[in-house]
C-alpha cells in the first residue's frame, strides 16, 4: 500500500506539471492550429533562469520566480512576432517547422548563457513530509498541486468569464467569424504564445524545484506535454489536465512495478499506440493533420 | 460611402472580378444580382477584407481599404454577416453578440444598452441569450450573425446570401430585418440568389456576369426588365 501511495504522489506531482505544459500546447493549437515544438524549451528558459537568479543573486524567491516566467513570456511573444508571423504560407506545416528551428536555437542559447552541467533550486517550501499510509508526501508536492490547481482554476475563469478569454475561444470556433467581428487572430495567437509561454515557465520553475534540469531537458518534458495534450483529445482543456495526470501516473506506476529504466518508453510508446489506435484522444478532441 | 472602382480580384491563379466598379451611400441597400460563380461574393470578399485586391481601388468614406484586415474594417464600421454565419458555436448566444463589439472595447454600460437595442430587434436571440450558438435552428442562428455584427454600430453590413436555408417565412423576416436596418442609417450590400426579394427591399441593383458588371440600375427597373427577370429572376416580371 505504502508503494502503490508514494508512486501516486510522484504521478501526481509530475502529471500536473505535464498538465500545465500540455495546456500551453492546447491553447496555441486552439487559437492558431499550430503547434508549437519549442514548448519544452520555453520550459528550460524560465526553470534554468530561477535556478541561475537564486545562485547568482540575493534577490527573493517571489520575485525569482516572477522574472524566471517573464523570461518564458518573454521569448514565447518574441517567437511569435519576429518567426511565426512572418512566415506568408496559409499552411501550417512551415509555422510548425519555424518553432522547430526555434527549439533548436533556444536550446544552444540555454547551453551557452546557463552553462552545460544540470542546474538545481531547493524545495520551495522546507518542511517535514507527512506520512499518508506510510508513503511520504512532500510539502513541495502538495504545493506544486495547489499552484497547478489555482493556474487551471484562474485559467478556466480567464476563458469563461473575460472577453479576451471568449474572443480566443471564438478564434478557436471560427477564425473567419473572429475576423469579421473586429477580433485580431495573429493579436490572439500572441497572447496564446505568451500565456503558453507563463505555463512553461512556471512548469520550468516547479520542475527545477523538485529535480535537477539542463539546456537540453526541456525537450523531453516538452513533448510529454504534448503526449498528454494529445492524450486527452487535442484541443480540450479538461483534457489536457486529465491526459497530464494520467501521464504521469502511467509513469510512476510504470517506473515504480515494472523499472524507472522505462519510465521515458511507457510514455512515448503511449504517443506511438494512441496516434495509430485513438488519434482523436480519450476524450475526443482534433486530429492533428497537414 | 463604399466605392469600389475598377476593381480586379480573385484567389490564387484565378481571377474572378474583372475589373468591378460600385457605390453604395449612406443608408441605402444595394443588391448585387447574378448566377453562381458571376463574383457576387468575391465582391464581399473584396469589401470585407477576406479577398486581395490585385487592381483597382476599395474606399470606404475615402478610406483606402487595400491594407486593412477584415478586423481593422470591423472597427472602421463594416459590419459582416458571412456566408455560412460563421458564429462561435461553442459559446452562448450572449457571448456571441458581446464579441461583435470587441473591436470597440465599450464600458459595461454601453455594451448592455447595446445589446439591448439589438434585443429589440430580434427578440427570440434575449430569450435563447444562454443558449449554445451550435443549438440555434436555421433562423435564429441568421438573427445571431445580423445580430453580432449590429453590435459594432456599423455603417455598412455586408450580407451574403442571408435567406441561405431558411423557411420561406423566415426569408421574409429577415429582409424586413434590412428594411428596419435602413430605418436607423445602415447602409446594406447584400449578395441573394432570392433575387427578387433582395431586389424589393434595395433602392440599386447590380447585374454581374462571369465577374463583370452588366447592368447598374435602380432596383424597381431591374424587378420590371423581363431580360434580368427570365435570367436571374426566376420568374414574370413584377
Amino acid at each position: 500500500m505504502s508503494s502503490f501511495t508514494q508512486y501516486l504522489f510522484a504521478g501526481l506531482s509530475n502529471g500536473a506539471i505535464y498538465a500545465l505544459i500540455a495546456i500551453g500546447w492546447v491553447l496555441i493549437f486552439n487559437v492558431s492550429g499550430v503547434l508549437n515544438l519549442a514548448q519544452g524549451e520555453l520550459l528550460m528558459v524560465g526553470g534554468l533562469t530561477f535556478a541561475w537568479l537564486a545562485a547568482e543573486t540575493d534577490m527573493p524567491v517571489i520575485a525569482g520566480i516572477v522574472l524566471a516566467i517573464g523570461a518564458s513570456v518573454g521569448v514565447a511573444v518574441v517567437l511569435d512576432v519576429v518567426a511565426v508571423r512572418r512566415v506568408k504560407s496559409p499552411e501550417v506545416v512551415p509555422v510548425i517547422l519555424v518553432t522547430l528551428g526555434a527549439s533548436f536555437v533556444l536550446r544552444e542559447l540555454g547551453r551557452i548563457v546557463f552553462g552545460a552541467d544540470a542546474l538545481r533550486h531547493g524545495y520551495l517550501i522546507d518542511g517535514d513530509p507527512i506520512m499518508i499510509f506510510g508513503a511520504a508526501l512532500l510539502p513541495q508536492a502538495v504545493l506544486t498541486w495547489v499552484i497547478v490547481g489555482v493556474v487551471v482554476g484562474l485559467l478556466a475563469l480567464f476563458f469563461r468569464r473575460t472577453v479576451f478569454g471568449k474572443a480566443m475561444v471564438a478564434c478557436s470556433d471560427d477564425p473567419v467569424g473572429a475576423q469579421a467581428s473586429g477580433i485580431s487572430p495573429s493579436r490572439m495567437r500572441t497572447i496564446a504564445f505568451g500565456i503558453s509561454g507563463a505555463l512553461a515557465g512556471l512548469g520550468g520553475v516547479l520542475i527545477i524545484s523538485l529535480t535537477s534540469l539542463s539546456w537540453d531537458g526541456g525537450t523531453m518534458i516538452g513533448l510529454k506535454g504534448f503526449i498528454a495534450a494529445v492524450f486527452g483529445g487535442l484541443g480540450r482543456y479538461e483534457g489536457a489536465v486529465a491526459g497530464g495526470l494520467a501521464l504521469g501516473m502511467l509513469e510512476a506506476f510504470g517506473a515504480g512495478y515494472v523499472s524507472s529504466a522505462y519510465k521515458d518508453v511507457f510514455s512515448l510508446g503511449l504517443l506511438v499506440v494512441l496516434l495509430l489506435l485513438r488519434p482523436q484522444g480519450l476524450l475526443g478532441g482534433r486530429v492533428v493533420t497537414t | 460611402m463604399l466605392e469600389l472602382r475598377d476593381v480586379t480580384a480573385g484567389y490564387g491563379p484565378t481571377e474572378v472580378l474583372h475589373g468591378i466598379s460600385l457605390t453604395v451611400g449612406p443608408g441605402e441597400i444595394v443588391t448585387l444580382v447574378g448566377s453562381n460563380g458571376a463574383g457576387k461574393t468575391t465582391t464581399l470578399g473584396v469589401v470585407g477584407g477576406r479577398v486581395q485586391v490585385r487592381a483597382g481601388d476599395v474606399r470606404f468614406d475615402g478610406v483606402d481599404l487595400r491594407r486593412k484586415r477584415p478586423d481593422q474594417r470591423a472597427a472602421l464600421g463594416i459590419g459582416q454577416v458571412p456566408e455560412g454565419r460563421r458564429l462561435f458555436n461553442s459559446l452562448s448566444v450572449r457571448d456571441n453578440l458581446v464579441l461583435g463589439g470587441f473591436a470597440h472595447r465599450r464600458r459595461r454600460a454601453e455594451a448592455k444598452a447595446k445589446l439591448a437595442e439589438v434585443f429589440e430587434l430580434f427578440p427570440i436571440l434575449e430569450e435563447r441569450a444562454g443558449a449554445e450558438a451550435r443549438t440555434l435552428s436555421g433562423g435564429e442562428a441568421q438573427q445571431l450573425a445580423i445580430g453580432r455584427a449590429l453590435m459594432a454600430s456599423p455603417r455598412l453590413i455586408l450580407l451574403d446570401e442571408p435567406s441561405l436555408g431558411l423557411a420561406p417565412r423566415m426569408v421574409g423576416r429577415v429582409f424586413d430585418t434590412l428594411r428596419r436596418l435602413q430605418e436607423r442609417g445602415v447602409a446594406v450590400l447584400v449578395a441573394e440568389q432570392n433575387a427578387m426579394q433582395a431586389l424589393a427591399v434595395a433602392q440599386e441593383g447590380y447585374v454581374l456576369v462571369r465577374g463583370r458588371v452588366t447592368m447598374r440600375d435602380a432596383a424597381a427597373n431591374l424587378r420590371d426588365n423581363p431580360e434580368i427577370v427570365s435570367t436571374y429572376l426566376g420568374g414574370v416580371a413584377a
